[in-house]
């Protein structure tokens, strides 16, 4: 068979699998259209978000032109959100990738070279996983001042322990197998041998862990904006809308409603997805180390 | 070590020797305890010698847990070894390090037991051969790399269009000559076969090991060849030394071993391997020790043989580790029978 | 096994050091409390006596240790909002989470071990999938969205509930709700395999066709789980006192430690922030600790490492 075959018969299993697991293929789904609603949202979304209209302050959803109805400030409510998802996705995202550069990194090297390096990496992980991250995060973003940069610094900062305690289980079994063994008897010097053996056969297990953080990573945002110390308004982020629909909470229950299903959603999805990112890659991870 | 063996050495080293072993000692040690203080050591190998000759192949037999697999890292320094000299192409190896050693390993490769995990599976087989060739930069140019590539798989009997393959696609004795191909990408002189075939099925066995022959031949490789398996280290091996518990008790020429064994556990090793004729199979005495393989953290002392010798002689085998004899021209066995 | 908790409690020991090292470097070195603490106008003399004030000037070696010694005798010095001193603040809000974290475990465990024997005797039937997907909502539930639907829906629309604030038992149920969803979700998620395993043993199929009832079996699988939920538990609880807290006390106006840490924060309190961060993470530390310790105890597979 030729090797384009073949490639399109391993996607073709991949989206067998994906289309046996529903929901993870809702899941999908849905981040594909989260994802283009809020890229293209300069050119979907029906409002400018930031425009207010104190006339129209605080319609229900579904009253004309406004699908999701506006806020205290008459700003369309439907057009927020799709702004606001930029920054949620933004973030999460990239403070994953933060935190993953730092973890996978460190917890590789403490794993394949053992000793001092080891037993060091492995004391501070330790150390910071005793500590709540939420109340980490806190006192940092507090100390530092709120902002999206901040904001992602430090979640890297804060979660880039769960990445290396993964990265370093996998890389003291991984470092046990025989090629590993093979590739220092050729002369290849350590450094080698961690990118171009154990990262590749690492990847399935981080990105699925990596992807689960994501999820953790935009809650945490949303919980930080909505109590102010997360990202500041004009920005926009789903968990600010929820925190400034939060006086409304009685008369205009859309306000904090929306968002919130937003967020909820892309959670959920999100982790879905991790969950069936770890199921497929498990098989491929036990026919690795053996038959 | 007796003089006798030490003087043989340096005669020969004049000639073709590429692997001299003197003394080797690889020890593992044991923690305990809130700051993980060593408390003891497994000696897994305690203090062998012996040498190849270019061209040539050692066997090295015994049971599992006598240190066999351990001197083959071991001359590899794969594991640094607690005592002793290697000299592997006129240079000591154990006083070699760093880029020194890393261009020395050109030279010496290994070929490990499991086919399933010694090659690495997110890697296609053209990488996982051409990774020799690309550490020590020896083949720069993309093109050349393949031929060269084309070329190794040729001379291990695989299909060169093969390459672009990744390992799981290939079968045990397939993989198996994967690994050769890439242990011989940079023209060693030596090559470590740790139970090369131990892993694979008979009709495969005969297979992998005939091509070794083959290649010897070919590319006058030496062998350093490991197995617990002693038909098949026989049919492969010029010279053969059997380890019990991190020493050798006999080593000799191939054909001088197995037909006439000398030490007593030698001679029980041979005893258990099957004759095809199922008549002179009935009929001949099987020698059958008592006990098991003793912690390799406390040996016994004296001979290490002692507590399951037939020959066991108080008094001598239990005080005195029994010196090297030379049976007859190359044959030497380490017993007190003999002393 | 001494060697066990020995090594235990000095590495306990070696968090909190670092706890104090960590927040004194926050705090003092990495923002500018001064700035935290006054207004943006503030005229360069109220700036400078502020820094008099707290010995912002002294060097950092100096500052540090004056806060170990404070520490040590958890001294945190008085909260510039009420003018008390911090600790007794902190002291005084400690019961009022506590009693939120357990009765939200208590349920959370309850439920969770329910929910977690009723898709694990099922597996793969309709009731596995709605309870697996019910628990996978929980474990991944957000906080402080749950507590303002559940607001919503129980206080505004349907007016079963306050919406906020500390009294009686009525203004408990939501708070605790809202709390307990996740370690609901992640206990439910725990047990459910370790029930299924249980079942799938070849001594089940025996004792079955003995006809031993189900509830013994359950009993049996339970007991093997005991020693992981009851981990899981512990440390869910010791999230529950810092991060989730926060943010539902926040929310439901319930004054605890995690509401007090934020009105420290809006009230730019800096003596109280250092406080309570540092009194809440070293509770953390100590009871991950204790729950390290007993599973030391149950599992002697751990202490031999």
């Amino acid at each position: 068979m030729s090797d384009r075959r073949k490639n399109r018969a391993r996607l073709h299993r991949l989206w067998q699998r994906l289309w046996q697991d529903k929901f993870a293929l809702l899941s999908i789904v849905y981040l594909v259209f989260v994802l283009v609603a809020s890229v293209f949202a300069g050119q979907l979304a029906p409002y400018d978000p930031l425009d207010q209209d104190l006339a129209n302050r605080l319609l229900a959803p579904g009253t004309a032109g406004h699908l999701l109805g506006t806020d205290a400030l008459g700003r369309d409510v439907l057009s927020r959100m799709m702004h606001g998802a930029r920054l949620s996705l933004f973030i999460g995202f990239t403070g994953v990738v933060v935190a993953m550069a730092l973890g996978v990194t460190l917890g590789t090297v403490a794993g394949y070279l053992r000793g001092i390096t080891d037993t060091l990496v492995s004391r501070i992980v330790d150390v910071q996983m005793a500590f709540s991250s939420l109340l980490l995060i806190m006192l940092l973003v507090v100390m530092i001042g709120p902002g999206v940069l901040t904001l992602i610094l430090v979640f890297g900062f804060a979660t880039w322990v769960v990445h290396a305690r993964v990265a370093r289980a996998a890389t003291l079994s991984l470092r046990e197998i025989e090629f590993v063994e093979a590739s220092r008897a050729i002369g290849t010097t350590n450094a080698s041998i961690m990118i171009s053996h154990i990262l590749p056969n690492l990847a399935s297990t981080i990105i699925s862990i990596g992807v689960l953080e994501m999820a953790h990573l935009m809650v945490a945002e949303a919980t930080l904006s909505f109590l102010g110390f997360g990202v500041q308004p004009p920005s926009i982020t789903w968990g600010l809308m929820i925190a400034e629909g939060r006086d409304y909470i009685v008369h205009a229950w859309w306000l904090v409603t929306f968002p919130g299903l937003a967020i909820a959603f892309t959670v959920i999805a999100v982790s879905m997805l991790g969950v069936w990112l770890r199921a497929i890659s498990d098989p491929f991870q036990r026919q690795l180390m053996g038959r | 070590m007796l003089l006798l063996q030490r003087a043989r050495i340096l005669v020969i080293r004049v000639m073709d020797k590429i692997l001299v072993v003197e003394d080797l000692k690889v020890y593992y040690p044991l923690f305990k305890g809130v700051f993980r203080t060593m408390y003891a050591q497994i000696k897994a190998v305690d203090g062998i010698d012996f040498s190849i000759e270019q061209g040539k192949t050692l066997g090295l037999v015994g049971e599992s847990g006598c240190g066999k697999t351990t001197t083959g890292r071991g001359v590899l320094l794969l594991r640094r070894p607690a005592a002793g000299r290697i000299c592997f192409l006129n240079q000591d190896l154990t006083q070699t390090h760093g880029e020194n050693l890393r261009r020395l390993r050109r030279k010496m490769q290994i070929i490990f037991q499991d086919p399933y995990t010694s090659l690495d599976p997110s890697k296609t087989v053209a990488s996982i051969i051409s990774e020799p060739l690309k550490v020590h930069k020896v083949i720069s140019d993309r093109y050349q790399l393949r031929d060269e590539v084309s070329a190794l798989l040729d001379l291990v009997k695989l299909d060169p269009g093969m390459a672009t393959r990744y390992p799981h696609e290939f079968s045990g004795g397939q993989r198996q000559r994967i690994a050769v191909a890439r242990a011989l990408a940079l023209r060693p002189s030596l090559v470590v076969c740790d139970e090369p075939v131990s892993a694979l099925d008979v009709s495969t066995q005969a297979q992998i090991c005939e091509l070794l022959v083959d290649l010897q031949e070919k590319l006058q490789l030496s062998y350093l060849f490991i197995s617990h398996d002693l038909s098949v280290v026989r049919y492969v091996s010029d010279q053969v030394a059997v380890m019990y518990l991190g020493r050798i008790v006999e080593i000799g020429e191939a054909g001088e071993v197995c037909e006439h064994p000398q030490h007593p556990y030698t001679q029980a090793l041979l005893s258990a391997v099957p004759i095809p004729n199922p008549h002179k199979e009935q009929q001949r005495q099987r020698i059958t020790i008592g006990g098991e393989v003793p912690s390799a953290v406390n040996p016994p002392a004296g001979c290490r043989f002692h507590p399951r010798c037939r020959e066991f002689r108080d008094g001598v085998c239990n005080v005195e580790s029994p010196p090297f004899k030379e049976i007859s021209a190359g044959h030497l066995v380490s017993c007190h029978i003999f002393a | 096994m001494i060697a066990f908790v020995v090594r235990r409690l000095l590495h306990g020991l070696l968090a909190i050091t670092v706890l104090i090292v960590v927040v004194f470097f926050a705090t003092h070195t990495l923002g500018d409390p001064v700035r935290l603490m006054l207004p943006i106008g503030a005229s360069q003399e109220a700036v400078e006596a502020t820094r008099e004030r707290f010995g912002l000037n002294d060097p950092v070696i100096i500052q540090f240790g004056n806060y170990v010694k404070d520490i040590v005798r958890l001294d945190f010095g008085v909260s510039l909002w009420q003018r008390r001193p911090c600790m007794d603040l902190v002291i005084e809000r400690l019961p009022a989470t506590a009693l939120l974290a357990l009765v939200a475990m208590a349920w959370a465990v309850l439920a969770g071990i329910l929910f977690g024997v009723l898709a694990g005797t099922r597996p793969r039937s309709k009731t596995d999938r709605s309870v697996s997907f019910v628990t996978f909502i929980g474990a991944s539930s957000i906080d402080f969205w749950v507590a303002l639907m559940l607001i919503i829906v129980a206080s505004v629309k349907l007016g079963w509930f306050p919406t906020s604030g500390y009294g009686g038992f009525k203004y408990l149920i939501l708070p605790a709700i809202t709390l307990g969803f996740r370690p609901f979700g992640r206990i439910a998620q725990v047990t459910r395999p370790v029930v299924v395993e249980e079942f799938n043993k070849p001594y089940i199929m025996a004792l079955r066709a003995r006809g031993l009832c189900r509830l013994r079996i359950i009993g049996h699988a339970l007991r093997n789980a005991s020693v992981v939920i009851f981990t899981l538990t512990g440390y869910e609880f010791a999230r529950l006192f810092t991060g989730a807290s926060v943010v539902v006390e926040a929310v439901f106006g319930w004054p605890g430690v995690g509401l007090l840490m934020i009105q420290s924060i809006q009230r730019r309190d800096w003596p109280l922030i250092v406080a309570t961060t540092t009194v809440v993470a070293g509770i953390v530390i100590i009871l991950h600790i204790l729950i390290d310790l007993i599973y030391g105890l149950i599992n002697p597979r751990v202490r031999f490492e």
